[in-house]
């Protein structure tokens, strides 16, 4: 937590009430169409749902659960039922009225909106369960919906996305709340402050009473020991016995829809306070979606395309990225794609700014001096910028910086300068953009070099790096390179090779049943 | 009162508990004495929330049945496959656990602890083969923990091939292994358990004079499932060299903490729960973040937090920002009040530092 972010929690608490954080959105919140809520619920200590309800923000949730959530034939029949909704909504090729051809074919995004980050383990469970799976009674389907839950995880993790949006985080990222982190992963508890009139105090006393209501994946124990582990005996007993076991699975689906139903409609509430946020959104977040789209082509769809014309698609193993040039490739985009966003949002965003000043990476100054050390035609524009501000700065000789307002313009810091009293001075030589900008009118229009600059108050910020990101990860696939049959060569003890484990369990499964 | 007693001797849970938030007084009586929080929770209305899934305790007691049936032929075939069991010889199995908890044969915790001490005194003649042993019982001499430490290792592999033979510590846990993706904070605490394990060996083994034909390995394993699946997913090698030295230095920490507590409560034996409870709720106490995370009492300290205007209610980084000074006091310095002292005139410049920050 940097300065900025304390005062403005000590600022909130002051206020009695969250405070919204940045002057604009920072992510796309679209119309009930194109958003998808989908909840879980799953037994304690399993990791497949046991029930799962999803919708569309203003209609009420379907709702699927099975008596036993430990029998995973009961729930893949669940989540078959289940998969149509989910693909569907994400545009799977399988589904669409025609194949699509590229990211064009895949706007506008359509979103999954999830309660929180347990939620979003869901996913990663389903991949594990499905994407390879043998057995079942349509695998197909089965392993498109395992492959699709994969790779909603695996784009979730990248900065910046846009299809994946957990509630709690979306919230946090939009409003200031005055209460420890570690509640804040609560999404009833956030809900219960945003919704809240009146006084601190009351606002508090709901979001501790939201609180105790179970909002994960898991239930509350007491709920699982007092209403569903007696149902639950019973239904098998039943079962067992080919007595009447209908009704305890009535029972049982009456406790998780309720539970259930909780989630998504405090999912829906989030999205609904976001959609009707008055703040616009910020400019970049359009990059971030067509950025989105493109990695929903390749790293998805354009896959699920092969596999329908019959041709071997590559599907990413779930749990390893197999060889260490792939690991490095996966960790240089993440780079690029952390970068692309600390630095987009902020050209768009004053509280952003202020935000990037209080971590050290931005300040304002006013440039005192400009001079031109370029040779003949050359121009080699250096300002001389004399800092406002007092905030902390990580900033060394040789860090990359560009204008607020104009990315393209970017500066190296040549030298930084001031003693005690006086103000931080920086030398800037400017490395991009260094003559007018054609055809733009205001500053832009103004060279670099001309002396009208001084005087001038600016706002620097650190610039995006991605693009060394981007060179590494391109040279990582080179194969050409000395050293690649070690960074291309799979590990000897390959944990990947495993036996499938629906049949290496279903001698057990049929044995439990 | 026997399960009372079992309770206070399997020590493990509440050094972990007290590990958690070793400043707060409360929390050092109860984990001393084994006053559940939930029941002082209970003794003052608030209502406890922590609690286990009966669907998770049977599938953790299912999945560790079917690691140690047959002779625990499939962890040991797991352990083979990560190299914590070498594939050229035999491993033997010896199963210590409770008849309670599943085991064959072993009635108390005393005759694990015996039976225990025999396997060690065995590996130390150089046994020459390897052998698993399921629920090792071993014990903390120190008195500190009333009446001791009992810490019951889930599997212990005890590579009698190797000379000096080497102890290898074993944590085995339900939840699944998701590669990258497994939940840090479980990960840490069960390489936290291990870690007092082998602390826990070390001091048995010196206890037993063996040092020197067994030594106990620094690096453990952990044993997780498989996602959806019964089958085990070892991660091997795990270094528990600095998870053993917080367990030294805790078990010392604790020991200093419970000397100096109030008199009631060092009476230990004698004083009945409704006495230790009261004793844990009249000490001081020290709230943090990380109480919501295991601690029923935590409802009643943050009331108390509020109401002495501690910026702990905002978090632990809040508290640390605002230096001491009070939430009311930090909002009459925002309103422009005059500061009075060094800190609050850090503080206020602070606070400022940031306000003429607007980007053009």
């Amino acid at each position: 937590m940097n300065s900025r972010e304390a005062i403005q929690r000590l600022r909130a608490h002051q206020a009695g009430r969250p405070l919204p954080k940045g002057e604009k959105r920072s992510v796309r919140v679209p119309d009930p169409r194109d958003v998808l809520v989908l909840a879980f619920v799953r037994m304690g200590g399993e990791s497949r749902p046991w029930g799962v309800a999803f919708g569309h923000p203003g209609g009420g949730p379907t709702v699927l659960t099975v008596p036993e959530g430990r029998d995973r034939t009961q729930v893949a029949e669940m989540m078959l039922r289940a998969a149509p909704v989910l693909l569907g909504h994400l545009r799977s090729p399988a589904l669409a009225p025609r194949l699509p051809g590229g990211p064009e074919d895949l706007a506008p995004i359509r979103q999954i909106w999830l309660p929180n980050s347990s939620h979003l383990e869901m996913l990663l469970h389903l991949a594990y369960a499905y994407t390879f799976t043998r057995s079942g009674d349509d695998v197909p389907s089965l392993n498109a919906l395992g492959r699709a839950c994969a790779w909603m995880f695996r784009e979730s993790q990248r900065p910046g996305e846009q299809h994946v949006i957990i509630a709690t985080a979306a919230l946090r990222d939009a409003f200031t709340f005055p209460a420890e982190t570690v509640r804040q992963g609560h999404l009833g508890f956030l809900l219960a402050w945003l919704d809240s009139r009146g006084d601190g105090k009351a606002a508090l006393a709901r979001a501790h009473d939201e609180e105790r209501l179970s909002m994960s994946t898991t239930l509350d124990p007491s709920t699982e020991r007092r209403e569903l582990e007696p149902l639950v005996e019973r239904w098998r007993t039943a079962s067992k016995q080919g007595a009447d076991s209908e009704r305890f699975a009535r029972g049982i689906h009456s406790v998780l829809a309720e539970e259930l139903t909780r989630r998504f409609d405090l999912t829906v509430r989030a999205w609904q306070i976001l959609h009707e946020d008055p703040r616009r959104e910020n400019i970049a977040v359009e990059d971030l979606v067509e950025e989105a789209l493109t990695r929903q082509w390749w790293d998805w769809a354009r896959t699920e395309v092969a596999i329908l014309n019959g041709e071997q698609g590559f599907v990413p193993s779930v749990e390893t990225d197999r060889q260490p040039a792939s690991a490095a490739s996966a960790y240089e985009r993440a780079s690029a794609a952390a970068e692309i966003l600390g630095t987009l949002l902020v050209h768009d965003d004053k509280e952003l700014f202020a935000e990037a000043v209080g971590r050290g990476d931005a300040f304002v100054g006013t440039i005192v001096g400009v001079r031109d050390e370029g040779e003949g035609r050359r121009t080699l524009p250096v300002w001389t910028v004399e800092r406002q501000d007092e905030g902390p700065s990580r900033l060394r000789e040789g860090s990359h910086l560009c204008l607020i307002g104009l990315p393209k313009r970017t500066l190296d810091i040549r030298t930084i300068y001031g003693g005690p009293g006086e103000p931080t001075t920086y030398e800037l030589a400017i490395t991009n953009l260094r003559t007018a900008v054609r055809g733009a009118s205001g500053q832009a229009a103004i060279a670099p070099c001309d002396r009208s600059w001084i005087g001038e108050r600016l706002a620097f910020t650190t610039a995006s790096m991605a693009s060394i990101a981007f060179r590494k990860q391109k040279k990582l696939r080179d194969q050409s390179v000395p050293g690649a049959w070690l960074t291309f060569s799979a590990p000897p003890d390959d944990r990947t090779h495993r036996p499938n484990v629906d049949e290496a369990d279903a001698d057990e499964t049929e044995a439990d049943s | 009162m026997e399960l009372r007693e079992a309770a206070r001797r399997n020590t493990r849970m509440r050094f972990e508990q007290w590990a958690r938030n070793p400043t707060c007084e409360a929390n050092t009586i109860s984990a001393v004495h084994n006053v559940r929080m939930s029941k002082a929770a209970e003794s003052i209305d608030v209502p406890p929330t922590f609690g286990q899934s009966p669907f998770a305790i049977a599938r953790g007691r299912e999945f560790e049945s079917r690691l140690l049936a047959r002779g625990a032929e499939r962890l040991t075939e797991a352990l083979v496959e990560n190299q914590v069991l070498p594939t050229e010889s035999e491993t033997s199995f010896i199963d210590l656990r409770l008849r309670m908890n599943g085991g064959p044969r072993v009635r108390s915790l005393d005759q694990a602890l015996q039976e225990t001490a025999e396997v060690l005194r065995r590996a130390a003649t150089g046994a020459g083969e390897p052998s698993l042993v399921a629920g090792a019982t071993v014990r903390i001499p120190r008195g500190i923990m009333l009446p001791e430490a009992i810490l019951i290792i889930d599997a212990l592999v005890l590579r009698g091939d190797l000379t000096p033979c080497s102890a290898v510590v074993g944590e085995i846990k339900a939840y699944p292994d998701l590669a990258g993706y497994t939940e840090p904070g479980e990960l840490a605490s069960a390489r936290a358990q291990a870690g007092l394990y082998v602390h826990a060996l070390q001091i048995i083994l010196e206890e037993l004079e063996i040092t020197e034909a067994v030594a106990v390995s620094t690096q453990g394993f952990l044993v997780l499932t498989r996602p959806g699946s019964d089958f085990p997913s070892v991660r091997a090698h795990e270094d528990l060299r600095y998870q053993a030295l917080r367990a030294e230095r805790g078990f010392e920490r604790l020991e200093s903490a419970a000397q100096i507590l109030p008199d009631v409560v060092a009476e230990g034996d004698d004083v009945v729960d409704g006495d230790l409870i009261k004793a844990v709720l009249a000490a001081g106490h020290a709230y943090s973040e990380a109480c919501l995370s295991f601690c029923d009492l935590a409802p009643r300290c943050h009331e108390r937090a509020i109401a002495e205007s501690d910026a702990i209610i905002l978090g632990d980084d809040m508290r640390r920002f605002v230096a001491g000074v009070t939430l009311d006091r930090v909002a009459e310095l925002l309103g422009g009040a005059a500061p009075t002292d060094d800190t609050e005139r850090d503080l206020v410049r602070r606070l400022h530092e940031l306000d003429a920050v607007e980007a053009p």
